[in-house]
């Protein structure tokens, strides 16, 4: 087979066979392209898994402990936060309105961070008036959560 | 001599074979990767949870006879599948739904690459652009993400594509009449767009294939007048109306009452627009859905490369397969054709009806079948292509294939990419399927009903978790709404 056929099929098939790689290093319990299984609450829905974080909390995680989400999920820096505090960073509206029917607690400062990272979705979930009317300093609720020690 | 000539000949149709097996070989393996990435998804709320509890409690033959009073819509065989599959599964849907959905795209690659025949390596090169334009055509892209929880129109297009590779066959045989009629017939009562499998049969048969005999295609010509007849005058079943669903329309979609407060009174305007959308967007990938999504984000200078690169390719392909049929006007006018010529002709006969019976909306998933032929008149012209012009034109071989190969690839490596995001994006909804019951005013009415809901939700959540989300430094590049 010539060199220009080869450079022809070389795009699409290299493609191909790199996913065949990929899915053959998944089945071998290796993650080259993903961070692997979540391991926390928070960690799920930063992952836009609402469906693992669901689980979880169903197989009785707390809903309102601080978790770790790892460098690299979200930004550069591994981040401390509560399942709903990561519900509104990934503005998962579904996931917000499971965890609070699972009694996590709508905190004033909810709001504000919605508005701190543009989450309209989960903005229109927040009834509870404590977080719908408070004052907020734009960005201090986002910078209270990453600079937690 | 003749003995000589046999032994020739002999050897030609075993290295032919050789590299049509090796095709197969490497459908098999996309078809693969394509079911990995497919197995991640579960069956879906929408759309499915709603459909599988429409057939729990009622016989097969009361859902087929329900399908014959409804309006708009003539779908006996659908709810007959749906109902067979759900009855035959015996409680574990996501195998058998899900199984079945990857068997079928696993038929369909298989059809394609059959319909192909590639003969020589520089074919056989030919195989994986050919079967990058069918798997990262977002025409494609629905068959993937979509089930209800049968997709009905990768039925078709499985039933499109089977005609075809019967029709291009060199003789025809009692059974391959049979097969052809029996395809008809079974994809028409299963959705509407199933007539196309008689535009491939008519189609193929006008350009001189004579894989299926004049009286098969006679046979399939009645059951069509007969179908238009039944559904016209008998069933009174009628077309979808300008109220019946949302469609896009500029750049935006347009709800019902939007569209009837626009078009009432003039609505071939907006058929005509659909039409028009619907040939289009298999040519250049623009409008999607009907929705100019690419001249918008070029208007406001915010053009995403997946929609930049959806475009290019999309035109290049359609470039190559305008050269072909600007080089072949000739036997147009000798109607004479040979096998790239009958491949072209049965896609623009397709794309031309596929577009035409999409005139009530637009939705990428009805051009389906034109979209997987797409894939067919590319292979045909860029087999054409390397016979005929590569030699003397260097550097436009150069530019055009590079696009091709490489524009069609970044859209395979997105749809996979994409699949692992829907596979997220489903088991969400299934987290508070309650609250999407009570939006959609279904109420679940017996304990076989709470059944079913308790086990596809325990399906998404427990038995098939989520696929781990792909993240590195390029996901930006994939990140659309698909």
């Amino acid at each position: 087979m010539s060199v220009r056929y080869i450079l022809l099929a070389l795009p699409p098939m290299g493609l191909t066979l790199s996913l065949a790689i990929a899915i053959g290093a998944e089945l071998c319990g290796l993650h080259p392209l993903t961070v692997g299984e979540p391991r926390s609450v928070p960690e799920a829905l930063a992952l836009r898994d609402p469906a693992t974080a669901a689980r979880m909390v169903e197989d009785g995680e707390s809903v309102d402990a601080i978790g770790l989400i790892r460098a690299g999920v979200v930004g550069g820096q591994p981040i401390l936060a509560t399942p709903l505090e990561a519900a509104v960073m990934a503005d998962a509206a579904v996931s917000f309105e499971h965890l609070v029917s699972h009694g996590a607690p709508v905190t004033a400062n909810l709001g504000c961070l919605a508005d701190d990272v543009g989450a309209r979705a989960v903005r229109q979930q927040i009834h509870d008036p404590r977080a719908r009317e408070a004052s907020c300093q734009r960005g201090s609720a986002l910078a209270e959560i990453v600079e937690r020690p | 001599m003749s003995v000589d000539v046999s032994l020739a000949t002999s050897a030609d149709v075993s290295v032919q074979r050789r590299w049509a097996w090796m095709a197969q070989g490497y459908g098999l393996v996309v078809s693969a990767v394509l079911a990995y990435f497919l197995l991640g998804l579960v069956i879906q709320v929408s759309d499915s949870f709603g459909n599988l509890l429409a057939v729990q409690m009622p016989s097969l033959g009361e859902l087929v006879g329900d399908q014959l009073s409804q309006h708009a819509y003539l779908r006996p065989l659908l709810w007959a599948q749906i109902k067979l599959v759900y009855e035959w599964s015996g409680g574990d849907y996501y195998a058998w739904f899900r199984g079945l959905h990857v068997a079928q795209v696993g038929v369909l690659i298989a059809l394609c690459v059959r319909v192909m025949r590639p003969a020589a390596a520089m074919e056989l090169a030919l195989v994986p652009l050919s079967l990058a334009v069918l798997v990262g055509a977002h025409t494609f892209v629905p068959l993937l993400r979509e089930a209800h929880p049968i997709n009905s129109y990768l039925t078709v297009a499985i039933a499109c594509v089977a005609a075809a590779s019967l029709a291009f066959q060199a003789r025809p045989r009692w059974y391959t009449d049979a097969l052809a009629v029996v395809l008809f017939i079974g994809a028409t009562l299963t959705v509407e767009s199933g007539i196309l499998v008689w535009v491939v049969c008519a189609a193929a048969y006008l350009l001189g294939a004579r894989g299926l005999s004049r009286s098969a295609v006679a046979m399939m010509t009645l059951c069509l007048v007969a179908y238009v007849g039944i559904r016209m005058l008998v069933l009174d079943v009628g077309t979808p109306s300008l109220a019946e669903r949302a469609s896009g329309f500029g750049f935006r979609q347009l709800e019902p009452a939007e569209l009837v407060a626009r078009f009432e009174g003039r609505a071939w305007t907006f058929y005509l627009y659909n039409v028009l959308s619907s040939l289009a967007t298999v040519l250049f990938s623009e409008p999607k859905g009907g929705v100019w999504r690419f001249v918008f984000e070029a208007t406001t200078r915010n053009v995403h490369p997946w929609s930049l690169v959806s475009v290019l390719s999309s035109t290049a392909a359609t470039a190559l397969v305008a050269w072909f049929l600007w080089t072949r006007r000739a036997r147009l006018r000798l109607w004479t054709f040979d096998e790239d010529d009958r491949i072209v002709g049965v896609f623009v006969a397709v794309l031309a009806a596929n577009a035409v019976i999409s005139f009530p909306y637009t939705k990428n998933v009805i051009m389906s079948p034109a979209g997987v032929f797409f894939s067919l008149a590319v292979f045909a012209a860029a087999r054409h292509w390397f016979q005929r012009a590569a030699g003397t034109r260097l550097l436009a071989t150069v530019v055009i294939f590079a696009v091709l190969t490489c524009g069609w690839s970044y859209r395979v490596a997105g749809n996979h990419y994409n699949l692992r995001r829907t596979a997220a994006e489903e088991r969400a909804v299934w987290v508070t399927v309650d609250t999407w019951l009570d939006r959609q005013r279904i109420v679940l009415a017996g304990p076989e009903a709470h059944a079913l809901r308790d086990a596809l939700r325990a399906d998404a959540l427990r038995n098939h978790p989520t696929p781990y989300q792909l993240e590195f430094a390029w996901t930006r590049w994939f990140d659309i709404d698909w």
